[in-house]
């Protein structure tokens, strides 16, 4: 896609909020493409029949999930500094998607995909005593295998949960997940934990507080 | 009354497909303030999301009334049966996606109807806002329902559920409307009162206010008003010029059926085909200049960062600056890059030409709409392709590269016989030559045949629908005759199609048929896979009316249609006089030509056929 021309590499920070919670990832995809556009970056376009820019999303997020720090890399034909593209995409961006920061990144840095170590959630839960929501996480995370279905997938989530707790707030149960990407890209599934859990009926809100990665 | 909670779907949402269907907030979608906007109109399409919001007619009455100080627009879409089921099972009533108001707390609902195959879902959708269907058990402070579209022309079948249609293009009509939905709403008039109003809008189509009577064999004797106020015959309404595009229209998550920026180049037709409802009803032709369209798109693309545009119109290749406006768009070097598509294209070497500038380097596919097979049979419809515009165009086709050419024919036109039929085997055949010869075994031809639906205010409103039997015979000799590799031939459902041409025909009594089907579970009807037949041979059977009985009978020139009291602008002797020329074989004119008569002249200030005419 890049024959013969200079790209530059962009990487943006956004949070998804209520109102983008339930875009699946390729609408997702089309939007920013569209957003991209409407701020007016000049965004680099693969060659050939059917011209579509380069985007990759990190790590996207189930639906119905909001997400605290999102990240989005770009490709673009002209050096644009970060403050410049932040005022543009904030010009451009719908409710439910907020420009956090935007920053150059090196052309050849590693793909983001394969960079995640792991993600935090925080789910927020409805109608269930504290008590009982500690009593099965303690259980679970005495189990050496927690044997989940999820998309037709059999596997093992227990080594990719990297620590569970539970707090209370103003009556509210709040479920905090740390889930973790292991060395074959398997990841961990804040929905398969919730159904291991047994919380599945109880969810409220499930957010990502971020994704972490190694490099 | 009330707003849906977002608690409640965000419980329920999960479980149904395509959420963001029923969320709203889409980028350019707006939200006006509720309490201090007087009138409060939600847009009502009768389909899946998707289909709606790909919806020309839906961006552009969006942005009228939101432009109106006194005013606010929302949209709402037919819930597909999983949603649907799901606010059943929970109570959710249909609701508005900009402010999650459920239907009942607007002043106006207003349906916008461009098919006669989801009138079911008009019915499902008051049901689930928790309205009476029909219009006379609705309470006073119930919404006004309304309705506009293709389908208000000939509005009877639906004319218990409606209080009121929009006849013509609704850009001045609505803000008429809106403006005597606030005055009587502040004045605390009751609903006889309001419609009474409502009924001296010209172009507005009161219902109740018009007695049908009958003849002893079913037939109508008369439509007559039945107030003072009640216009007759209702005259649609016409914008000239046409007011300025909308140009920042809702950009959907969930992808719409076309998903791309729409700017309608062109309104009305001149080309003058008998068959065709769009040419007769959307008169008289009015164009945007070059420079309004091409600012047009770039603004859209701007305000939307779509990279792809359609060009709208009945006939794109009858605009007088199209080639100019395509080279405006399309030059070396744009960026970023944008795709142009013109819808409908005339079968001539012009079009192809067109699509050689707005197709680049892409080459899905040509379509041709000769319509019939046989010379004759394209004189009987008016279509004015000759064999030899076909040929050289679908020669010019495929020289430009292109490996598939879609071609378009009606069965069931009046005075066809199987020669005519077999007519469309030996053109398809020799198009299908003239590919083999660029592209070998590569070139393929894709023929689509659809059963003629006479339509009501067309030369064929006069005409019967195909009997089953014929309909067979003449598909067998497509069938026979078309079997080869290169070629794929493609029917529309004759259960769809008998449904279409009885809906299409109907009077007032039809609409107790719609009513039961749907209560028996019809809903959805134009989805091949969700027709409900058996709902609707039932509703039929229950309400003693014959679907094969009313569609197979030629109408005489002095029979009473359900829609006589309806005017598009075009007289009926024009029809009729078509209707002869029809049969005798006679051609007519387009209409830019010189002025072929239809009444536009008069009833529409139509200039197209020159000011001397």
């Amino acid at each position: 896609m890049s024959e013969g021309r200079t790209l530059y590499r962009m990487r943006l920070v956004f949070s998804r909020g209520e109102a983008t919670k339930y875009v699946g990832h390729l609408d997702l995809m089309r939007a920013w493409e569209r957003i991209l556009r409407r701020a007016g970056v000049p965004l680099a376009y693969s060659q050939g029949f059917n011209p579509h820019p380069r985007l990759t999303l990190a790590m996207p997020l189930p639906v119905g999930c909001t997400g605290e720090r999102e990240e989005l890399d770009f490709w673009l034909t002209e050096p644009l500094s970060p403050e410049s593209v932040i005022e543009r995409l904030r010009a451009a961006t719908p409710t439910g998607l907020d420009v956090i920061e935007v920053s150059a990144v090196d052309l050849h840095a590693p793909a983001r995909p394969a960079c995640i170590r792991r993600a935090d959630y925080r789910v927020t839960l409805d109608d269930i005593p504290v008590e009982q929501v500690r009593r099965a996480v303690d259980e679970l995370l005495a189990r050496q295998t927690v044997m989940v279905d999820l998309h037709g997938k059999h596997y093992d989530l227990r080594p990719l949960i990297d620590g569970v707790s539970v707090d209370e707030q103003n009556g509210v149960v709040f479920l905090n997940m740390s889930l973790l990407r292991d060395t074959q890209g398997r990841i961990g599934r804040p929905d398969a934990l919730i159904e291991a859990l047994g919380l599945g009926a109880h969810v409220r809100s499930v957010h990502r507080l971020g994704i972490f990665f190694d490099a | 009354m009330g707003i849906v909670e977002q608690r409640t779907l965000d419980r329920w949402l999960p479980t149904v497909a395509q959420p963001m269907r029923y969320v709203g907030a889409e980028w350019n979608a707006v939200l006006k303030p509720w309490a201090e906007t007087p009138v409060r109109m939600v847009l009502a399409y009768p389909d899946v999301y998707e289909v709606g919001m790909s919806n020309l007619g839906v961006q552009i009455l969006y942005d009228v009334v939101n432009r109106l100080p006194n005013a606010l627009c929302e949209r709402t879409f037919a819930p597909w049966p999983d949603m649907e089921a799901m606010m059943r099972a929970q109570g959710i009533p249909l609701y508005a996606l900009e402010s999650h108001h459920e239907l009942a707390d607007f002043d106006l609902i207003g349906f916008s109807l461009p098919y006669e195959l989801n009138l079911t879902n008009v019915l499902n959708m008051l049901d689930l806002a928790g309205l009476p269907v029909r219009a006379d058990r609705r309470p006073d402070d119930a919404p006004l329902i309304l309705a506009g579209g293709s389908i208000a022309y000939h509005p009877e079948p639906l004319a218990d559920f409606i209080d009121a249609f929009v006849i013509g293009e609704g850009e001045e009509v609505l803000p008429e409307i809106i403006a005597i939905i606030e005055a009587t709403k502040q004045a605390g008039a009751d609903k006889l009162t309001r419609l009474k109003a409502l009924a001296r809008v010209p172009g507005v189509y009161v219902p109740r206010f018009y007695d049908i009577a009958y003849l002893p064999d079913g037939r109508l004797a008369a439509i007559t008003p039945n107030t003072p106020e009640a216009q007759f015959p209702v005259l649609k309404r016409v914008v000239d010029p046409l007011p300025p595009p909308p140009l920042h229209p809702i950009l959907p998550y969930v992808q719409p059926v076309h998903d791309r920026a729409m700017i309608e180049i062109m309104r009305g037709c001149t080309q003058g085909c008998r068959f065709c409802q769009a040419g007769m009803i959307y008169r008289h032709r009015r164009e945007r200049t070059r420079e309004e369209v091409v600012q047009a798109v770039e603004a859209t693309v701007r305000n939307t960062g779509h990279n792809e545009v359609g060009l709208i119109s009945l006939s794109s290749a009858d605009h007088s600056q199209i080639a100019e406006i395509l080279r405006d768009l399309l030059y070396e070097g744009r960026q970023p890059p944008l795709s142009v598509t013109l819808p409908s294209l005339r079968t001539d070497a012009f079009s192809v030409e067109l699509a050689r500038l707005f197709q680049g380097t892409r080459r899905s596919g040509l379509t041709f709409a000769p319509e019939a097979g046989s010379q004759r049979l394209r004189d009987v419809i008016n279509k004015k392709v000759s064999e030899a515009d076909l040929l050289r165009a679908v020669e010019a086709a495929y020289a430009n590269k292109w490996q598939r050419v879609k071609l378009y024919f009606m069965i069931g036109l009046p005075t066809e016989t199987d020669a005519d039929v077999q007519a469309i085997v030996e053109l398809v055949r020799r198009v299908a030559a003239i590919g083999y010869e660029y592209h070998r075994k590569k070139a393929n031809v894709s023929v689509t045949v659809s059963t003629l639906v006479p339509k009501p205010h067309t030369p064929f409103q006069w005409t019967p629908l195909l009997d089953e039997q014929t309909l067979h015979r003449r598909q067998q000799i497509l069938k026979e005759g078309l079997r080869s590799p290169a070629i794929h031939l493609g029917y529309h459902d004759m259960r769809t199609t008998l449904l279409e041409a009885v809906i299409s025909r109907g009077g007032r009594r039809l609409g107790r048929v719609i009513e039961r089907a749907w209560r028996a579970g019809a809903r959805f009807d134009a989805w091949e896979d969700h027709l409900n037949w058996d709902a609707w041979i039932a509703a039929f059977a229950a309400e003693g009316i014959d679907p094969q009985i009313e569609v197979r009978r030629e109408r005489t020139v002095d029979e009473v249609l359900p829609w006589d009291h309806i005017s598009c602008g075009v007289s009926r002797a024009y029809l009729w006089r078509e209707y002869e020329r029809s049969v005798q074989g006679l051609t007519t004119r387009d209409c830019r030509e010189g002025c072929t008569g239809c009444g536009a002249v008069e009833l529409l200030g139509c200039r197209a056929g020159g000011e001397e005419a």
